[in-house]
């Protein structure tokens, strides 16, 4: 893949600007006010017209979440004022599927991001969440006939209450974790995903979301099912303003893979550096199915997600491929965990992170084997770049092995750009800080080469653009 | 180079620092503790080698930390393992490298070998590094003896149990030869064979 081409290496961008750091003039048509009670669940059930057992597992949800303390460990959350935030805000009265009914502004900023030429070009079904809700939604037509799924979370419970009531919050409780616990609480939005039986959808779906108001909470809840022997490719891209406030993104992703499915998840995490990223992912995995995490995160000022995957079905394979990138005053603690359930099951984890300019990045990740998951194997593997002397990274992997008949291998290196090879390039006449973009760019080639093209055509030019300022 | 051998036979004695530069080579088997390594010079070259033979009800719980404060020097880990019974083993391993400590070269490996159904291995290790100009690697497996490994010695006529023994032999002796060639230390040579002759 040409990832590297010659109009970069003859003008590197000199300034870096976050490219999605602009704001629109804040207009809303509800907002339940800054801070979280009772009072405000209640408001947000109401207003989306739920059935009490969701009211009741909110409230549940949220007395749960007041009866926890904030992490000590992972990232330094000391500065999320949590009673700052706004935790709900109605950005439109209706859902669309066309995007010249969207508010100008709306409709502005997704084209500012280049969400509806993304959908002419290559995909097969667009979300669009602004604030708490979604406001646009479409999907191919042939979609829809096969019985294909693909709607905003609230729709979701609301016309098909039976099947989310059978699959919410089976994989993640609210007992989580807090911010697991926050999410039920207080969740809009997000998607929900049905995938029938034998059905491929070729192209991916994208859901988009965009946080615009400062000091602002996002919730996204979403639910994907993929039926036997169906396959999907969900992305998902976040962006927000830059504001001086801090905003919290706290979603949680359940993901049902049946017998011989597959599911694949990308996400291009690119906050501005201004957003706590709080999330819980967890997949489960039937006999002979596959799911694939592939998680890029690039933006926000502390991260802290660790897609899981439990492979509860004979042969069934889990992956996550991740993508740190720390710059200045951000912290990264990505990572992954895998359960090997059933017997013959199989995992790969490969993660790469990159750190400079006093940025941190961790890898936290976990793989278990269970008694009884005999011939399973798992391998892991951690590489990290360190680009000066203020960044700092870490890799805390963690194995816990129950069964005799099992492989499981696991690899870290830490180093930084080797001079022989910055000479090597320097010598056929590449300048020094095209050498480093290019030797960045071979470093996270593996996982790069597994995003859509498109994607990875802008994670290479971000990067880039990235590390043209660390080198001038 | 002055050469330091130090052989760990009772207990794991808790720090040891690292002051003079120098060869040191850290040896101990089967026990269980907590060992740091806090490398305060520049040209040390510290190898620390642990064996671990559990079986019947044994419990082992190590943890060993290589912290780097100094530039320029050099840290290797092996923890080899064999476990049978119903024994268990917890291993963390921490690798840190302070912001001065530049030029390092760290590494850690644990390599397991579980040859019954009911033990129990959790492997922890971590890295955390605070200066770019290092490098640092860690691994860490754990399975049982390949099956393509046996065939290959039964396709030679090698009964099973026989070659059961061959590759735990060769994965003992592969631990012997991480020591530098230097160092014909008898107490070594014994304890190797006395080991050896465990899974004869």
């Amino acid at each position: 893949m040409q990832i590297y081409n010659s109009a970069m290496l003859n003008k590197p961008p000199n300034t870096f600007r976050y490219r999605y750091g602009f704001s629109m003039p804040e207009k809303n048509v509800y907002s339940t006010g800054v801070g979280l009670s009772d009072k405000v669940i209640r408001d947000i059930s109401r207003l989306k017209n739920e059935p009490s057992w969701m009211l009741d597992y909110r409230l549940q949800a949220y007395a749960f979440f007041c009866s926890k303390k904030i992490p000590d460990w992972g990232v330094n959350l000391k500065n999320l004022d949590l009673d700052r935030i706004t935790y709900f805000i109605r950005a439109t009265q209706n859902q669309t599927s066309s995007w010249e009914d969207l508010p100008k502004e709306i409709k502005q900023t997704y084209d500012r991001i280049g969400v509806p030429e993304a959908e002419r070009k290559f995909l097969a079904g667009v979300s669009a969440q602004y604030e708490s809700e979604v406001v646009y939604e479409s999907m191919q037509k042939e979609l829809k006939k096969k019985g294909v799924v693909f709607c905003d979370m609230d729709s979701g419970l609301r016309q098909y209450p039976e099947i989310v009531k059978a699959y919410f919050a089976t994989l993640v409780p609210f007992s989580d974790n807090k911010f697991a616990a926050l999410n039920s609480s207080v969740w809009s939005g997000g998607s929900f995903v049905y995938i029938p039986k034998g059905v491929h959808v070729n192209m991916p779906l994208q859901a988009y979301f965009r946080m615009n108001a400062p000091a602002f909470g996002q919730f996204e809840r979403t639910l994907i099912i993929a039926d036997e022997g169906s396959f999907v490719h969900y992305i998902e891209g976040c962006t927000a303003p830059v504001y001086t406030k801090d905003s919290l993104h706290s979603a949680v992703v359940e993901i049902f893979v049946q017998k011989n499915a597959r599911v694949r998840y990308t996400t291009v995490q690119n906050w501005s550096k201004n957003v706590f990223n709080l999330v819980t992912k967890r997949a489960q995995v039937q006999e002979k199915g596959i799911m694939e995490w592939i998680d890029c995160n690039l933006g926000s000022k502390a991260t802290m997600k660790y897609p899981a995957i439990y492979l509860k079905g004979k042969s069934a394979h889990g992956e996550v491929l991740s993508i740190a990138y720390s710059g200045k005053n951000q912290h990264q603690d990505a990572g992954a965990k895998i359960f090997h359930i059933a017997p013959h099951t199989s995992s790969r984890i490969v993660s790469k992170s990159i750190s400079k300019s006093g940025g941190r990045c961790t890898y936290r990740g976990s793989v278990s084997i269970a008694r009884g998951a005999e011939g399973s194997s798992a391998f892991v593997t951690c590489d990290a770049l360190l680009l000066d002397g203020k960044s700092r990274s870490d890799t805390y992997p963690r194995m816990r092995i129950r069964e005799k008949q099992a492989r499981i291998h696991h690899e870290a290196t830490t180093s930084k750009i080797k001079d022989q090879e910055l000479l090597y390039l320097q010598q056929r006449g590449i300048k020094k800080i095209d050498a480093e973009g290019l030797y960045i760019n071979g470093f996270i080639e593996p996982i790069v080469k597994e995003i859509p093209l498109e994607y990875s055509i802008e994670l290479n030019r971000l990067l880039q653009v990235e590390m043209s300022h660390h080198g001038g | 180079m002055n050469t330091t051998f130090l052989h760990l036979e009772d207990t794991i004695r808790k720090k040891i620092v690292l002051k003079k530069k120098g060869v040191y080579i850290i040896f101990f088997h089967n026990l269980s503790g907590n060992l740091v390594c806090e490398i305060k010079a520049s040209r040390v070259d510290l190898t620390v080698v642990g064996l671990y033979t559990g079986n019947k009800m044994q419990e082992f719980t190590l943890t060993t930390t290589q912290h780097h404060f100094s530039p320029f020097s050099r840290s290797r880990l092996l923890i080899k393992g064999i476990f049978d019974g119903m024994s268990k083993f917890k291993y963390s391993g921490r690798i840190r490298i302070e912001k001065k400590a530049k030029g390092t070269h760290a590494s850690q490996k644990n390599q397991n070998l579980v040859i019954s159904e009911n033990t129990l291995v959790d492997t922890e290790p971590c890295l955390e590094i605070m200066s770019d100009d290092v490098f640092c690697t860690h691994s860490a497996t754990t399975i049982q003896p390949e099956r393509d490994s046996l065939f290959y010695f039964a396709s030679k006529g090698i009964k099973e149990k026989k070659a059961q023994k061959l590759i735990l032999r060769g994965f003992i002796e592969e631990l012997f030869e991480f020591f530098p060639p230097l160092l014909h230390n008898k107490q070594i040579i014994k304890l190797k064979n006395s080991v050896l002759t465990r899974y004869d």
